[in-house]
């Protein structure tokens, strides 16, 4: 089977439930069940003494073991898999111990293959491929000891019973390398088998995203084409009719529906080029503040109202990133026609940007090792419109998603700017999210992180600019 | 909200389209001798409704606040204007926004684009149409089976 060619976060969590759920269903049974052997046995050795004199020898060790199966059972129950493993685990080992203990005195015999042969076993059946290492290694170091004891001197005097401690430990590692293969090798199968879910759940999700596509674009599309369709018709039928002049407007109308609809088939046409040519692209160190600069003129104020707003740019001097110029410029103009088209006439559009701070946690920051030395850059636009519902934020990056609150609303988007931004960004090394509370008036910042060109200077540079902008139908972008 | 002079018909129309608007004023005035009264969302539309009583109503669905299935059910379930001959005008061409449209209560379901000639004669039979022949209407889309294709 082939392998799915790269695995997103969600993806991987599949596969992780896979084998979490199996070890789960087990514990739940394992556990209740042991523990419940060892209580019918100690209430046994109170009734009958007689019968179960090791038992109640050794009755402090059997109450471990059965609080360690209860607490398993719990653990299960709560899904806290590792603690229901490991308590089933250890209780197993303790029961290892136990039945030599309780079998005072004892002799050498098949008396510990059979508790260590289940345990390794369970280990496999429970556990992850290391547990069956590691419970081997405790099951060996327990014959060692064992070995050591006063009662055996008489057992190992017999060179045959010397030879059989040894078939024990090589019994042991035999079997624990053969459940390891095995468990090792279904666990291979068992990715395989999830490769197959993650597919469908990405088909599935395709699906629904053509649909929610077909139906949006279908919206976008019938609006233009009844504009350019009503207005030649009624020129065809009443133009003779009518005053130069007013044939003019509605032709000029006719033609700006039609730019209009050029526009969006062209912003469709734009995702499969961008898909085609993502990494193709020569980098330069491209400045921010012109940039941003561009990317405010480049924001179509569209044919709504013009509102006075305030755009802060906040953008130390010199700072650049190391990517290509149109694309850092698309880029900010979609955030930025998102931040107006979002939020209410008149609020502020705030644009910041510094060198990112280095990772705080040293395995990101071992893992950056790994991958490159670049300094990276943060940018980030913020609005204080409607805000993005935490749970919906992460899907808006995807292609043609729109939140079901602009679907239902009169906000023209086709769901394709975010999308364009993020894989823009990702081409030029990046990464994009966005954060909001979701809450009106809070609105959301969008953090683009970028890769600085070497020995950037950072400089403090503060300008703050009214952007004259209206409700912008540009860009194809939503949020 | 702009109400122009009176002349034949008088026709709400109700888009949050300014572009569309412009259009429909346009059809309806040169091709229907109709006077047009126009609101750009749901809210305007219904005052504008219940205030000036044109002889016909044409509806968006998708608009913000106030929807059109809203608007067509608020006119509905006001005597003063339940018996006004309604029609949505909409992108939105599914099976089951037809449905709902016509069980709001609109008198016809008319899918963008319309050419200007067939949104004449659509409003045209919509003002003719009975209250009588409105309800019956209503009754055989109840009965009739819907099967939602999309």
């Amino acid at each position: 089977m082939k392998d799915v060619p790269f695995v997103l976060r969600a993806e991987r969590q599949i596969y992780a439930e896979y084998d979490r759920d199996r070890r789960l269903r087990l514990s739940k049974f394992i556990a209740p069940t042991f523990a419940t052997i060892l209580t019918a046995l100690l209430l046994a050795s109170l009734i009958v003494p007689q019968q179960f004199h090791g038992t109640r020898s050794n009755s402090g060790l059997i109450i471990l073991c059965d609080a360690l199966f209860l607490l398993g059972a719990y653990a299960a129950w709560r899904k806290w898999v590792n603690i229901a493993t490991g308590s089933i685990l250890l209780a197993a080992l303790l029961i290892m111990v136990l039945s030599v203990l309780v079998n005072q005195p004892f002799i050498l015999s098949d008396l510990f293959t059979v508790p260590a042969v289940v345990i390794i076993g369970l280990s496999a059946l429970i556990g992850l491929p290391w547990m069956i290492l590691a419970t081997t290694l405790l099951t060996t170091a327990f014959v060692f000891i064992l070995s050591g004891s006063p009662s055996l001197s008489h057992d190992l005097a017999n060179p045959n019973n010397v030879n059989s401690i040894g078939a024990f430990i090589i019994e042991q590692w035999v079997l624990a390398i053969i459940v390891f293969g095995a468990a090792t090798g279904y666990r291979r199968i068992l990715r395989q088998i999830s490769d197959v879910r993650v597919q469908y759940e990405r088909a599935r999700q395709l699906d629904d995203l053509k649909d929610q596509f077909i139906t949006s674009v279908n919206h976008e599309l019938r609006n233009p084409v009844m504009l350019m369709q009503g207005y030649v018709e009624l020129l065809r039928i009443k133009g003779g009719e009518l005053p130069p002049e007013r044939r003019d407007e509605m032709v000029q109308r006719a033609s700006k529906a039609g730019d209009n609809l050029a526009q969006l088939v062209q912003s469709i046409l734009d995702t499969r080029r961008i898909d085609q040519s993502a990494a193709d692209f020569q980098p330069e160190a491209v400045p921010l503040f012109d940039a941003v600069a561009t990317a405010a003129s480049l924001v179509d104020p569209g044919e709504g109202p013009k509102v006075e707003r305030d755009l802060r740019v906040h953008v130390p001097e010199g700072l650049a990133v190391w990517g290509e110029r149109v694309r850092v410029q698309q880029i900010l103009t979609n955030l930025l026609s998102n931040a107006i088209k979002y939020s209410a006439p008149g609020t502020a559009v705030e644009i910041t940007a510094h060198v990112a701070p280095e990772t705080s946690s040293w395995t990101e920051r071992w893992r950056h090792a790994q991958r490159t030395e670049q300094r990276m850059v943060e940018i980030v636009v913020r609005d204080y419109g409607l805000g993005i519902p935490p749970d919906q934020a992460a899907l808006l990056f995807h292609r043609f998603v729109r939140l079901p609150r602009d679907l239902a609303s009169s906000t023209i988007g086709n769901g394709l700017g975010l999308y364009l931004c993020r894989e823009l960004t990702e081409a030029m090394g990046g990464r994009i999210w966005v954060e909001s509370t979701g809450v009106e008036g809070e609105g959301s910042a969008f953090h683009i992180v970028l890769p600085a060109p070497p020995a950037a200077p950072v400089l403090a540079h503060r300008v703050s600019a009214p952007l004259q902008a209206g409700p912008s139908d540009q860009g194809g972008s939503n949020a | 909200m702009s109400i122009p002079a009176q002349k034949g018909y008088t026709v709400l129309v109700i888009d949050d389209n300014r572009e569309l608007l412009q259009l429909i004023t346009d059809t309806l005035t040169l091709l229907g001798d109709y006077t047009v009264l126009t609101a750009e969302n749901g809210a305007d539309g219904l005052i504008l409704a219940v205030e000036s009583r044109p002889d016909c109503a044409i509806i968006d669905v998708k608009m913000s606040g106030l929807d059109g299935y809203q608007v067509v059910r608020a006119l509905r379930g006001d005597p003063e204007t339940a018996a006004m001959p309604l029609v949505i005008l909409t992108a939105l061409s599914q099976d089951h926004y037809r449905f709902a449209g016509l069980l709001a209560g609109a008198d016809r379901y008319l899918t963008k684009p319309i050419k200007p000639p067939d949104l004449v004669a659509a409003i045209h039979e919509a003002i003719r149409t009975s209250q009588e022949e409105r309800l019956t209407r209503a009754h055989a889309l109840i009965d009739e089976p819907f099967e939602r294709t999309s």
